[in-house]
């Protein structure tokens, strides 16, 4: 026990002049067809980006991303956000992806995180968990969940983005 | 060694941590921030992590036979804390489970401390990780450790990996170590390689006319010492092990247009384990996917035979700990309470056939409404291997299309309908067929059990930001008189109801009633409530009930839950 705590003090010491994490860790993911797609890769030329974790199973995650689709555009044309989409479906479901989100018809940019590597790198516990990020990639908000109405305040919180604005 | 291991460690870190402030210092990098006074920032990189604690109260139930906890409190949690700078990085998680593991978790996590702790460094296109690390090899047929906290599964390898991608397109990878078990490590020495190439990275021409094609191949083979088992069918005689066992595994990956198909062929020699009676049959397993999806429809065909392939780096192991690989269930993952946790299926990893088939879509615009309907269909059914007994160490003998007994079909229906821009609602309805004891284990007799669900779930946004959501199910099956203690026979209702005041809270009251148990004692309510906050990435929910004993399957992998009466805390956050 004394070693773990020892462990744990000089961990944090050592760590201690590193601030929180604010942009995005390079990961190798896939595409929906298998592919290999690099997290740092994630661009939008200056605009905001939405993160959102979900999985196929997962009702909030779709309940989410089902209320974002309804105005897709008109977030875009507002605020030229773009939404990623990162499944993390395992093997069992990972073939269901591509069929999943256009029988949804969703006009996100969607990957696979198969084996959770991108999710850890993260920090992220559960599904739903968004992200908002600035136009210089940094992540300036994040939450985890999803209730019915929570897509206005992220909304709310793109424009501000959008405009330059920061989030308290 | 654990102390020498954590002391090589952080000396790394800070070694590298020194040496990466140097870089930064003497060369004067573009990662420097340029502050205000025109003196330059040290890059000491970031950090982040994540927390996790469930604790519960217990009461004695004896109506619900749960298990008597004197101590009365315990509780579940971790921390995992990463660090990157640059290309470097490192972490650690801290486990405790205090003073036991909550019901339901595997006894042997009892304890506390730090299991997993890693460095790695990236240069070019070397990626080196010394201590724990997760993999995957293909769709995991051979091999993948992975963690899956919510069922008290984790099977990291602690050892090394190496990563390497010579040109874009191309990767390879090579590890060597040990699994987790619990609070040490398995016997077996793990050593995998894996290479996965993808065309159209290497032949642009063929990413710009939108073909994919991806090959790729896996050697894993486990090293565990010799011992004295006694051969099963002579009780005189101790059986002639193989010390290493050797499985591989081809695959192919195909997309064209809307056309996607993805293959995986594994076998694997002879591996005499606990799991399928010490018989020197080869293992093989065989994955089959193919879809087409277009906007507004999405068809999935899977396909599945395994024969013999429990992988473990320990050949007298069962249950959870220390699986080398992952067997993918072809069935729907449900969630809708009764439809996921009464009659669950679990992987048969010693032989099984699985087809299963999956459509979704949405009503074209031409039909005149003004919220289109999102249908699911899907289908799946599981067989087991017939097979004849050799009466001999090889085991027994089956055909490759040896259809045995039926183990699961599953035939369900979902329609989400959006009514106004404030009414929701989903239906389902499902048949579904188990063979209880086969499946879950409990016996070779059969216990067939057919069953029909139906769920309605309604959502009510009466205001802005408030929602209403009621949940009504109900399963329907015949009563078994021959299993009068069984908890779970006979029919079962559900209701549920939660209220939601976005972004913040959430309270919700479900009751499982076994309104169908022959046994009329056993024709009990399972009440529970919880009240939540939710704050950006912080979660906290308080809740109160009875956990009704069964099986829960996450992700193919499915643990006894006993029940469980009691006051649960949950608080989870990551920064």
């Amino acid at each position: 026990m004394r070693n773990v705590c020892v462990s744990l003090g000089i961990f944090f010491l050592l760590v201690s002049g590193a601030i929180a994490q604010n942009n995005l860790p390079a990961v190798a993911i896939q595409d929906m067809k298998g592919g290999t797609f690099n997290t740092s890769q994630i661009t939008n030329n200056g605009k905001p980006i939405i993160i959102s974790f979900w999985a196929t199973w997962c009702k909030p995650c779709v309940a989410e991303l089902t209320a974002i689709a309804e105005n897709y555009e008109d977030w875009q044309t507002e605020t030229g956000v773009k939404v990623i989409a990162i499944s993390i479906d395992d093997a069992r479901n990972v073939a269901k992806v591509e069929p999943f989100v256009n029988g949804k018809s969703w006009e996100y940019e969607v990957y696979c995180d198969p084996n959770g590597d991108f999710k850890r790198a993260m920090s992220v516990n559960t599904v739903p968990h968004t992200f908002l990020l600035d136009g210089e990639g940094n992540i300036v908000w994040q939450h985890n969940s999803y209730n019915p109405g929570d897509e206005d305040e992220l909304l709310e919180l793109t424009k501000k983005v959008s405009k330059g604005e920061k989030i308290d | 060694m654990k102390k020498i291991f954590l002391a090589t460690i952080i000396v790394a870190f800070s070694t590298l941590l020194s040496a990466q402030t140097d870089k930064t210092d003497s060369t004067k990098t573009k990662l420097d921030k340029k502050l205000s006074d025109g003196t330059k920032e040290v890059n000491w990189g970031t950090i982040h992590g994540n927390f996790g604690l469930d604790a519960q109260y217990y009461f004695n139930d004896s109506l619900i036979a749960a298990p008597v906890v004197p101590e009365k409190f315990r509780m579940n949690g971790f921390l995992n804390l990463v660090y990157t700078n640059g290309n470097f990085s490192a972490g650690l998680r801290y486990e405790a489970y205090l003073p036991k593991p909550l019901l339901g978790f595997d006894a042997r996590y009892e304890g506390q401390g730090i299991p997993f702790r890693y460095a790695s460094y990236k240069l070019g296109g070397l990626e080196v990780t010394a201590g724990t690390f997760y993999e995957q090899f293909g769709n995991g047929l051979v091999l993948r450790a992975y963690e899956e906290r919510s069922l008290g599964f984790d099977n990291f390898i602690d050892g090394f990996r190496a990563k390497y991608t010579p040109i874009q397109g191309i990767t390879l990878t090579g590890l060597v170590g040990k699994q987790r078990f619990f609070w040490s490590w398995g016997p077996g020495l793990i050593k995998g390689f894996n290479t996965d190439i993808n065309f159209a990275d290497l032949f642009p021409k063929l990413g710009e006319k939108k073909i994919k094609l991806m090959v790729g191949g896996s050697f894993v083979s486990k090293y565990q010492d010799n011992e004295d088992i006694v051969n099963p069918l002579d009780p005189n005689q101790i059986l002639n092990l193989p010390l290493n066992v050797g499985a591989w595994s081809g695959r192919l990956g195909f997309g064209v247009g809307r056309f996607s198909m993805n293959a995986e062929l594994a076998y694997k020699i002879n591996d005499p384990n606990r799991t399928n009676g010490y018989i020197y049959k080869p293992g093989s397993a065989f994955y089959f996917s193919a879809s087409y999806a277009q906007k507004g429809l999405g068809i999935t065909v899977q396909a599945k035979r395994i024969e013999n392939f429990d992988f473990r780096s320990d050949r007298n192991m069962t249950g959870q700990p220390l699986l080398m690989n992952f067997i993918p269930m072809l069935n729907k993952q449900h969630t809708y309470a009764l439809a996921a946790t009464i009659y669950p299926y679990a992987v048969q990893t010693n032989g099984e056939l699985g087809l299963q088939a999956d459509i979704n879509f949405t009503t074209p615009k031409w039909v005149a409404k003004k919220y289109p309907t999102q249908v699911n269909i899907n289908f799946s059914m599981v067989n087991a291997l017939d097979t004849n007994i050799t009466g001999d160490l090889y085991g027994y003998r089956t055909d490759v299309f040896g259809f045995g007994r039926q183990l699961y079909m599953d035939a369900n229906i979902e329609i989400s309908q959006k009514v106004s821009k404030k009414v929701k609602f989903n239906l389902m309805y499902m048949y579904l067929f188990i063979d209880k004891n086969l499946v879950q284990g409990f016996g070779s007799t059969p216990r067939p059990i057919n069953s029909h669900i139906i769920v309605a779930d309604v959502s009510y946004k009466f205001l802005p930001k408030h929602t209403i959501r009621l949940e009504a199910q109900g399963l329907i099956t015949e009563q078994e008189m021959e299993h009068l203690d069984d908890r779970t026979n006979g029919s079962w209702v559900m209701g549920l109801a939660e209220y939601t005041f976005s972004p913040h809270f959430f309270v919700s009251v479900m009751d499982q009633w076994n309104v169908g148990n022959p046994t009329e004692d056993f024709q009990i309510h399972y009440i529970t409530g919880i009240v939540g906050y939710n704050n950006g990435s912080t979660r906290i929910t308080f809740g109160y009930g009875r956990q009704r004993a069964g099986i829960i399957c996450i992700g193919g992998v499915c643990r006894q839950v006993p029940a469980a009466n009691g006051f649960t805390l949950s608080i989870m956050s990551s920064f």
